[in-house]
C-alpha cells in the first residue's frame, strides 16, 4: 500500500471540537501541511483568537500565546519585534479582526509589520452562537438581525482585503475560498505564499478566507458551501487585492 | 525637562523629572521594549524612551491606542522579553483588559501610572483616586498587581527597577503607582547602575521562542474546565499572591514612637504631610507618619504592630481622593483601633493638600 | 536666607526661558550641595502661553514639593505679574522685568521689587533669549542664595548639550545682571 498522503505532522490531533460542516478544521489542515512543506514548526508561535480557533493550541504542536478579542495583530506585532527571526502567524476570524480588532488590524497592516494573517471570514459569529458579523450579508438573518440585515441602521459587510489594499505597506492581500477542492487548492497556495513572504522578509501579507459556519448559519453542511458559491462569492469577489512582488 | 549624559564615575547626580527618571531606569533594568500612547501628565516617558531607546537599539513603539499598547506589552512578555509601558489614569482604563490578560497569563511587566484627576476625562492634576484600580486587579477577574508608590524622583528610578525584578521574580504585572505631581518633579538623584533584588531569577522556561527542542508552550488565557482548570488556576495565583504579602510589605515611618497622631500616606501626599509634621514636631506636639511604598500588598501587619504599641493614637489618613485608602487602613485596625479613632482629610478633583491645610487639620485633632 | 528653604517662582510668557531659569538653579544647586525641587506648569496650563516654574532650595531635605507661598520671585512679563504677585509672601524679593512691566501701572504691592531692564539689555547683547539669565544675575547678587562660580557651573551642565556659543552668551548675560544690582 502507498501512503498518498498523512496528517501533518504539525497537527496534534486527529479530532477537532469545530462543529460538522466546519470550515476551520480545512484551514488547519492546510496550515499544517504549509508548515511541515516549509519546516517552520519549531521556529513558529502563534497568536489564537477569540472565537471559534480560540483553542487553537490544542491541535498544532508549535508555541502559542491566547490572545484578547481582536489584539492579536498588536500581540503579534510585539512578538516579531522580539523575535524577528521566528515566524509569527496571526489567526483571526471575523468578528476577531473587523470588528472589535479593527483598529489593531488596521495599524498593523499600517506600520507593515513583517507578518502573516489567516483571515476567517464566515459572515457570522460563530462561537457565540451566529449572530451578526462585520462581514454578514445584506439580508441575512443572524440571533441578532432576525429579520434579516439591513443596510440602514447596521450598515453593509465589510470587505477587508479591499480596505487594506488602500494602505500603502501592505505586501499581499489575498481573498480565497474552500468551497470547492479547486478553492481549497487556491487556498493552500494563497497560506504558502503569505508565509513565504514573512520568511523573505517581503512584509504584511494576509489571505482572507470565505469559511463556512453551518451551525451559525443554521443551514445543514452541503447548503452552507451553497451559501457561499451562491451569496458570498458575489459580495466578496476572490483574487488577489495586492502584490507588490 | 532638563536631561543629563554625563559621564564618568558609576554613579552620577543628576536632574530629572520623575517621569524621565522612570525611562532611564527601565534602560539600565535591561527593559528591551516600551510600548505606549501619549497622555498628560506621564507623556515625557515616551519622550524621553524614544529618544533614548533608539540610541541603545531597543524596542519604542508608539502604539494606535492604549488598549493596542498593553496587549503589545502582553505578547512582548509573552515573548520572554523585560516590557514596560505606561499611562496616565483613562489611559490605564483602558488597558486594563490586558492587564487582566497578563495576570492570568502569569506574564511579568511593568506599567507606570501617572495619575491624574477622575472620573472621565477628568482633569491633568495630580490625584490618588485609582487607589481601588490597582490595589483590586483592576480588570476582571481574581487577581492582584503589584503596586509600588515612590514619592521621589530618586524612588521613581530604583522602584522601577525593582519592579522589573519583581515581576520576573513573582511573574505578576507590577504598577508604579505615581502622580502628577511626582511625574512632573525635577530632583537630582542618584543614577546608579542597575542592582538587582534577587541573586538569581527563574528562567523564563514558560516564554515562546518556537519550540525548537522542547515541547511547545502555551501562554494561557483560558481555561474552559471549570473543575481543574480555572479553579485550580485561581488557587493557584491565591497562593502566589499570599506569598507576596508574606515577603514583600514596604512601608516607612518618621517619628511614630508615642506619637498621638499618626498620618498615613503615600506619594507627593506623604511629603506635603511631612513638611506639617516637622512643623508641629517643633512646637512639641506628637505627630508621626506612617507612609506606605508598597500599596498592594498592603503593609497591614506593620501598622497594627505600631497601633498595639501606641496607646490611644488617632490615625490621620491622608489621601488625594475622597477615601480610598482609607478602606484598607479601616480593615487593617478594625481590631485594634475604635473606627472613630480613624480620620480623613483628602480631596477629589485633581486638587492636592497643601503643607499649612495638613498642618491645620492636625491642630484641629489635636484641640478637640 | 541661607538657613530655611527657600521657595522661588519664575513665571513669565512661554519662550522666555522660564524653565530654563529653573534648570539653570536645579544645576546650581547639585553643584552647590543643596537640595532642590522643582516643578514646571505643564499641560494646557502652558498651551495658553504663561509658563510658570517653583523651586524649592534647601540645606536640609525638602519635604513639600507644593509651594503655597514663594518668599522669592523672578517675574518677567505683565500679566505674571498681575497673576501671581498676590502669592508672594509680603517682603520678598521680587525681582521684575521692567522692559515688560510698567511699574507706574502695576498693582500695588508690599514686596521689595528689584526692577531690573533685561530685555532690553538683552536686545543690546544681541540675542532677546538671554534676558531671562540676566534676571537671574540680578537675584543672584540681590539674594546671595548661590555662590555665583555654582550658577556659571549649573549654566555648564544646563547648556552641556546645547552649541558652545550658547554658554559663553549666558555667562556674559548673568555677569550682566549680577552687575545691575549695587
Amino acid at each position: 500500500m502507498n501512503i498518498i498522503k498523512t496528517q501533518p505532522k504539525s497537527i496534534t490531533t486527529d479530532s477537532t471540537k469545530y462543529c460538522p460542516g466546519c470550515g476551520h478544521g480545512i484551514i488547519l489542515r492546510l496550515i499544517g501541511e504549509v508548515v511541515d512543506e516549509l519546516g517552520i514548526r519549531e521556529r513558529m508561535i502563534l497568536t489564537a483568537p477569540v472565537g471559534c480557533a480560540v483553542v487553537l493550541y490544542d491541535y498544532i504542536f508549535c508555541d502559542v500565546v491566547e490572545c484578547a478579542h481582536g489584539r492579536a495583530p498588536a500581540v503579534g506585532t510585539a512578538i516579531k519585534r522580539v523575535h524577528p527571526d521566528k515566524f509569527v502567524l496571526i489567526y483571526q476570524g471575523d468578528g476577531d479582526l473587523a470588528a472589535i480588532g479593527m483598529a489593531e488590524i488596521i495599524h498593523a497592516a499600517n506600520r507593515g509589520e513583517n507578518m502573516s494573517v489567516i483571515f476567517v471570514n464566515n459572515a457570522t459569529y460563530g462561537m457565540t452562537g451566529g449572530q451578526m458579523a462585520p462581514t454578514t450579508l445584506i439580508g441575512q438573518k443572524t440571533t441578532t438581525s432576525p429579520s434579516g440585515r439591513t443596510v440602514k441602521g447596521m450598515g453593509k459587510p465589510i470587505r477587508v482585503c479591499e480596505l487594506l489594499a488602500t494602505l500603502e505597506e501592505t505586501k499581499y492581500l489575498e481573498r480565497t475560498s474552500i468551497n470547492s477542492v479547486r478553492n481549497i487548492n487556491k487556498t493552500k497556495a494563497a497560506i504558502r505564499k503569505v508565509f513565504q513572504n514573512q520568511l523573505n522578509g517581503i512584509g504584511f501579507s494576509m489571505v482572507e478566507v470565505l469559511s463556512m459556519c453551518p451551525v451559525g448559519w443554521k443551514v445543514p453542511p452541503i447548503e452552507a458551501v451553497q451559501f457561499i458559491e451562491e451569496q458570498m462569492l458575489n459580495y466578496f469577489p476572490l483574487g488577489v487585492y495586492k502584490d507588490t512582488e | 525637562m532638563a536631561e543629563n549624559n554625563d559621564t564618568g564615575s558609576d554613579t552620577k547626580r543628576v536632574l530629572m523629572k520623575g517621569n524621565e527618571a522612570v525611562g532611564e531606569a527601565a534602560i539600565k533594568a535591561g527593559c528591551l521594549c516600551y510600548f505606549a500612547y501619549p497622555i498628560t501628565p506621564q507623556t515625557e516617558t515616551p519622550e524621553y524612551l524614544a529618544k533614548r531607546m533608539e540610541q541603545e537599539n531597543l524596542i519604542f513603539l508608539q502604539a494606535e491606542s492604549e488598549v493596542a499598547a498593553i496587549n503589545m506589552v502582553f505578547g512582548a512578555s509573552a515573548a520572554g522579553a523585560r516590557v514596560m509601558t505606561s499611562s496616565s489614569s483613562p489611559g490605564i482604563s483602558l488597558k486594563q483588559e490586558g492587564i487582566s490578560y497578563i495576570a492570568g497569563g502569569e506574564l511579568p511587566c511593568v506599567i507606570i501610572n501617572v495619575v491624574r484627576g477622575g472620573p472621565g476625562l477628568g482633569n491633568i492634576e495630580a490625584a490618588q483616586a485609582d487607589y481601588f484600580q490597582s490595589t483590586r486587579g483592576g480588570g476582571h477577574g481574581d487577581y492582584r498587581c503589584i503596586v509600588l508608590a515612590p514619592n521621589s524622583v530618586q524612588e521613581c528610578y530604583d522602584m522601577v527597577m525593582n519592579a522589573f525584578d519583581l515581576a520576573d521574580f513573582y511573574r505578576v504585572p507590577v504598577i508604579i503607582q505615581s502622580d502628577g505631581i511626582i511625574g512632573q518633579l525635577v530632583e537630582p538623584f542618584d543614577m546608579h547602575p542597575y542592582k538587582p533584588m534577587f541573586e538569581k531569577l527563574p528562567p523564563k522556561t514558560w516564554a515562546l521562542t518556537g519550540c525548537a527542542g522542547r515541547k511547545p508552550n502555551v501562554v494561557r488565557t483560558l481555561y474552559l474546565n471549570p473543575a481543574n482548570g480555572l479553579e485550580m488556576h485561581n488557587r493557584k495565583l491565591e497562593e502566589r499572591y499570599k506569598k507576596i504579602h508574606s515577603e514583600l510589605r514596604w512601608s516607612e515611618t518618621y517619628n511614630c514612637d508615642d506619637a498621638d497622631i499618626i498620618v498615613i500616606a503615600y506619594g507627593a501626599t506623604s511629603r506635603i504631610a511631612k513638611s506639617a509634621i516637622k512643623k508641629h514636631n517643633t512646637n512639641g506636639v506628637k505627630v508621626g507618619l506612617f507612609r506606605l511604598k508598597t500599596l498592594w500588598p498592603w503593609p497591614d501587619v506593620e501598622l497594627v504592630e505600631i497601633a498595639k504599641k501606641n496607646k490611644d493614637v488617632k490615625f490621620l489618613v491622608i489621601e488625594m481622593s475622597m477615601g480610598q485608602m482609607l478602606e484598607d487602613v479601616q480593615l487593617s485596625l478594625m481590631d485594634v483601633v475604635p473606627k472613630k479613632d480613624i480620620l480623613f482629610y483628602g480631596m477629589g478633583g485633581g486638587w492636592n493638600p497643601t503643607p499649612d491645610g495638613v498642618y491645620e487639620k492636625i491642630s484641629e485633632i489635636i484641640n478637640k | 536666607m541661607s538657613d530655611k528653604e527657600i521657595n522661588i517662582l519664575i513665571a513669565g510668557f512661554g519662550g522666555q526661558g522660564v524653565i530654563l531659569v529653573g534648570n539653570v538653579l536645579a544645576y546650581s544647586c547639585i553643584d552647590a550641595g543643596k537640595n532642590v525641587c522643582a516643578m514646571a506648569s505643564y499641560g494646557a496650563e502652558v498651551r495658553g502661553g504663561t509658563a510658570k516654574a517653583l523651586i524649592s532650595i534647601s540645606d536640609y531635605e525638602i519635604d513639600s514639593p507644593i509651594i503655597e507661598r514663594p518668599n522669592l520671585a523672578i517675574i518677567m512679563n505683565a500679566p505674571s505679574f498681575i497673576k501671581y504677585i498676590d502669592t508672594i509672601l509680603p517682603g520678598s524679593p521680587v525681582i521684575i522685568n521692567s522692559s515688560m512691566i510698567d511699574m507706574d501701572k502695576a498693582p500695588k504691592s508690599k514686596h521689595d521689587i528689584v526692577k531690573v531692564d533685561a530685555t532690553n539689555f538683552a536686545i543690546r547683547m544681541g540675542n532677546i533669549k538671554v534676558a531671562n539669565i540676566v534676571m537671574l544675575g540680578a537675584m543672584i547678587k540681590k539674594t546671595g542664595i548661590l555662590e555665583p562660580q555654582s550658577v556659571t557651573n549649573g549654566m555648564k551642565r544646563a547648556f552641556y548639550k546645547g552649541k558652545k556659543g550658547l554658554y559663553y552668551i549666558n555667562e556674559s548675560a548673568f555677569k550682566a545682571g549680577y552687575d545691575m544690582i549695587a
